[in-house]
């Protein structure tokens, strides 16, 4: 395990524009955060706020137009977009859709163990042991191993997602929108969980278009409109 | 105004073509120009409930009982009958209006539609006028362009403006603020009732709509369980679903919501029982046994 | 393995999938069965048995040279069938390489790629193949490699377009996050999605090809006597069209039979495909 950082993210003056000419279109314009361990940030915004992207930039999913993002206190560039792997882990509006359709869950919920960076990778035996073992921690005791996205719930499909990423050990998740789709009932848990996830140490970003959901889950909120993040209180 | 409802569902019970029930013994009354929001999760069977009232239910569903929209019976009606009555005495709002619209279409075609579906071509002006008393600006101009061009939120507008040119007595909303942001989700559903028409307005969302409706009905496997004026639904909730669904529901300055563990029923499970009996912190022997009634506004033997 | 044990259980399930499946499996158990059980043989003249209806002795007639047809058939199903099956591998695996290459790789390589298919899909398939086997020769490995040439470039750019829409999804952002590395997601993520998705295509539109075989076959491009195939056959039958419409009938309610098969299989494969069944909401 990495020497633990002061700021597992920090991300300064991020821009991105697409486009060019009259054309062109600043999604997120001067971006700048920072946060420590166990800490859950809410950023707040309507749809085409700049939301999405600005979690994808700090994701290193997409190459940001201007400025820098420091996860475990290395910087992310165009060549290294993931300089530290597995270090942040997404959890995504729709849940399904972030599993492979074709795989069994417990392969995608190992699958950051196959990970080169790491010192050894597990065989199948000991992949689908792990993954029967950690079933309960995040509720779905009882669901087969072998099943297929198809055949679960989309809340039980989240759950799915969330063991995925605790099982990569992240010191950040990155959430988008991450209980949009559910029922309220549904979403009630998976709040539980990201916030079971803070409690242990990693540190959250959430981003949504939920106030109330937001309140009730975050230490902080940012509000973003039109690209622009507030400040930090 | 006349007290004769202008929407009456009467032990109205709907069975998929494969033999699971969608909704049982609902019984439901809408008087005119009130609003009724019908609540619940994912396959409880309120779109289905609000969707018999305007026959669009899919080939081989059967509906049992009574839908009288405007006195004229709905149920089982023939094609011709709801062609007729679409339009004129129920319209019908959905929760995506970029399916709604042909996006090879101009805007105003759509609104047009509501016309045209009945054989006759708008009244010149007839459609700007529409747009602009629903808050459209420049209705002219607007008119003219594609959907995607418009946003959601006014896009939504527009269906609604289709839905009530005939002005009808009776509007079906399903989900109709789903795909929008929380500000444009009040305008819609005020836009909704500055039709003038009664509401049915079905949604998952119990704390978005409840503020615009006079009564608020919460659907759980299939059936009505609690049903009663909004302020008293959501204030005082006396069903155990419904004090679970708000305690799991976020609110502002308040903690983590309460999780409700378990799923709901599964339309193909025809036992005669209470359908949130595996979920119930009450639950008792006789919940097993019988289906509560729905009496005094609330279907629970506990109360 | 578990997935595409099931995709043919739900075929099986699948009533046109089902009618499919049998009819294929008819097909198939014929030609490479029937060859072997019957004996006449499909080249053997007999001149005294020439232009015969079908009969007793040979069940579906005889051609000018006294061939038994039943036996020229099955021998040339062999032939049809074949070569279908491997002009469509042959075109799902270049496709699949190119389109895949074309979808992750940098922009200059992937305008250069589909530069390339551009070309390719400006000429009319047909042309095109006459063109090849007009350089190389007729010969039926010629027609295959003809066919296969012209065909790929339509599948590429479809590989590459769910190249495309498959990189925006969740669970590669996850594996990317997770420091998983671009050739691991395309081999376990990409790859077996795109191929199924070509797959599906590809059966819909195996009966084009047979047909395409078949008329390539009938303008003397493919098999030269006295070989058997379906669409040799039905030009060979052109000169006894009213004195003996049997030489014509067997071959084309053949090719009507293995495209019908091809054609039910496909529809219900685009049904069936997609993994797992998602429930009402």
């Amino acid at each position: 395990m990495p020497a633990p950082v002061t700021f597992p993210l920090v991300a300064g003056g991020l821009v991105k524009r697409y486009g060019r000419g009259s054309k062109q279109v600043t999604a997120v314009a001067n971006a700048s955060l920072r946060l420590r361990a166990g800490e859950i940030v809410g950023i707040h915004g309507a749809s085409g706020s700049g939301k999405s992207t600005l979690l994808r930039l700090l994701a290193g999913v997409e190459r940001p137009t201007a400025g820098t993002v420091r996860l475990q206190g290395r910087a992310t560039d165009a060549r290294r977009p993931h300089p530290a792997p597995g270090a942040a882990m997404p959890i995504l509006q729709d849940p399904v859709g972030s599993l492979d359709p074709r795989w069994p869950i417990w392969r995608s919920i190992t699958e950051p163990l196959t990970a080169p960076h790491r010192p050894r990778r597990p065989a199948r035996s000991e992949r689908r042991e792990l993954a029967a073992r950690q079933l309960a921690t995040v509720g779905l005791q009882g669901i087969d191993l072998d099943a297929l996205p198809g055949e679960l719930s989309r809340g039980q499909c989240q759950r799915v997602a969330i063991l995925r990423a605790l099982v990569a050990e992240p010191a950040v998740v990155l959430a988008d929108e991450p209980t949009s789709a559910l029922d309220v009932s549904v979403s009630a848990g998976i709040l539980h969980l990201l916030a079971g996830m803070a409690e242990r140490g990693a540190a959250l970003v959430v981003v949504s278009h939920d106030l109330a959901m937001l309140d009730v889950l975050c230490h902080h909120l940012l509000p973003m409109h039109a690209g622009h993040l507030g400040q930090p209180p | 105004m006349t007290t004769e409802p202008v929407l009456a569902y009467r032990r109205v019970s709907v069975v998929y073509p494969g033999g699971a029930w969608a909704a049982r013994d609902i019984d439901l009354v809408l008087g005119a120009g009130s609003c009724l929001a019908l609540v619940g999760e994912s396959g409880c069977g309120k779109t289905t409930i609000a969707r018999a009232a305007v026959g669009i239910l899919p080939e081989g569903t059967r509906v049992e009982g009574s839908i009288r929209v405007c006195g004229a019976e709905v149920a089982g009606a023939s094609r011709s009958v709801m062609r007729q009555l679409r339009g004129r005495a129920i319209g019908y709002v959905g929760q995506d209006p970029y399916e709604a619209c042909n996006p090879l279409h101009r805007v105003g075609r759509h609104v047009a539609e509501a016309w045209l579906a009945h054989g006759r071509r708008p009244p010149p002006g007839a459609v700007s006028r529409r747009l602009g008393s629903l808050g459209i600006p420049s209705p002219d101009v607007t008119a003219k362009r594609y959907p995607h061009e418009w946003s959601g939120g006014m896009l939504q507008r527009a269906t609604i403006a289709a839905a009530s040119a005939h002005v009808p007595p009776v509007i079906v909303a399903d989900e109709p603020t789903t795909a929008l942001d929380a500000d444009r989700a009040d305008a819609v559903l005020r836009d909704l009732r500055a039709t003038g028409a009664a509401v049915l307005l079905v949604s998952h969302d119990l704390a978005a709509v409840a503020g615009h409706a006079e009564q608020v009905a919460v659907c759980y496997g299939g059936r009505i369980v609690e049903i009663g004026p909004a302020h008293a639904v959501m204030g005082d909730p006396r069903h155990p679903y419904t004090r679970a669904l708000l305690t799991a529901t976020p609110r502002l300055g308040c903690g983590l919501p309460t999780p409700l563990p378990g799923a709901p029923p599964l339309p193909t499970d025809h036992r005669r029982r209470c359908p949130f009996t595996d979920r119930c912190p009450e639950a008792v022997d006789a919940c097993e046994q019988q289906v509560p009634p729905l009496v005094g506004g609330v279907a629970c033997l506990r109360r | 393995m578990a997935v595409r044990r099931g995709v043919l259980r739900r075929l099986a399930a699948h009533p046109t999938g089902r009618a499919g499946l049998l009819l294929t499996g008819a097909l198939i158990a014929a030609v490479l069965v029937g060859p072997l059980v019957i004996e006449h043989s499909p080249t053997a003249i007999d001149l005294a048995r020439k232009l015969r209806a079908p009969d007793g002795a040979n069940l579906l007639g005889t051609d000018q040279f006294g061939r038994d047809q039943l036996a020229r058939v099955l021998e040339g199903g062999r032939r049809s069938l074949g070569a279908a099956a491997l002009v469509m591998v042959g075109a799902m695996g270049i496709s699949l390489t190119i389109g895949v290459t074309a979808g992750m790789a940098g922009r200059l390589l992937d305008a250069v790629a589909m530069r390339v298919v551009d070309v390719l899909l400006a000429l009319p398939g047909l042309i095109l193949a006459l063109a090849v086997v007009g350089v190389l020769g007729p010969s039926f490995t010629n027609l295959m490699l003809a066919m296969v040439i012209s065909s790929w470039a339509y599948y590429a750019r479809l590989a590459r377009s769910y190249v495309l829409a498959a990189r925006q999804r969740g669970d590669i952002m996850a594996a990317r996050m997770a420091g998983i590395g671009w050739p691991r997601i395309v081999a376990g993520h990409i790859v077996p999605a795109v191929a199924t998705q070509l797959i599906v295509v590809a059966t819909l539109d195996l009966g084009g090809v047979i047909v395409a075989i078949a008329s390539l076959s009938f303008l003397g491009l493919g098999v030269q006597p006295p070989d058997a195939e379906w669409g040799a056959m039905l030009s060979e039958s052109r000169l006894f069209f009213s004195t003996a419409p049997w030489l014509l009938a067997a071959p084309a309610t053949a090719i009507l039979l293995a495209v019908t098969a091809a054609n039910l299989i496909g529809d219900a494969l685009r049904d069936v495909a997609a993994p797992g069944r998602e429930g009402t909401g």
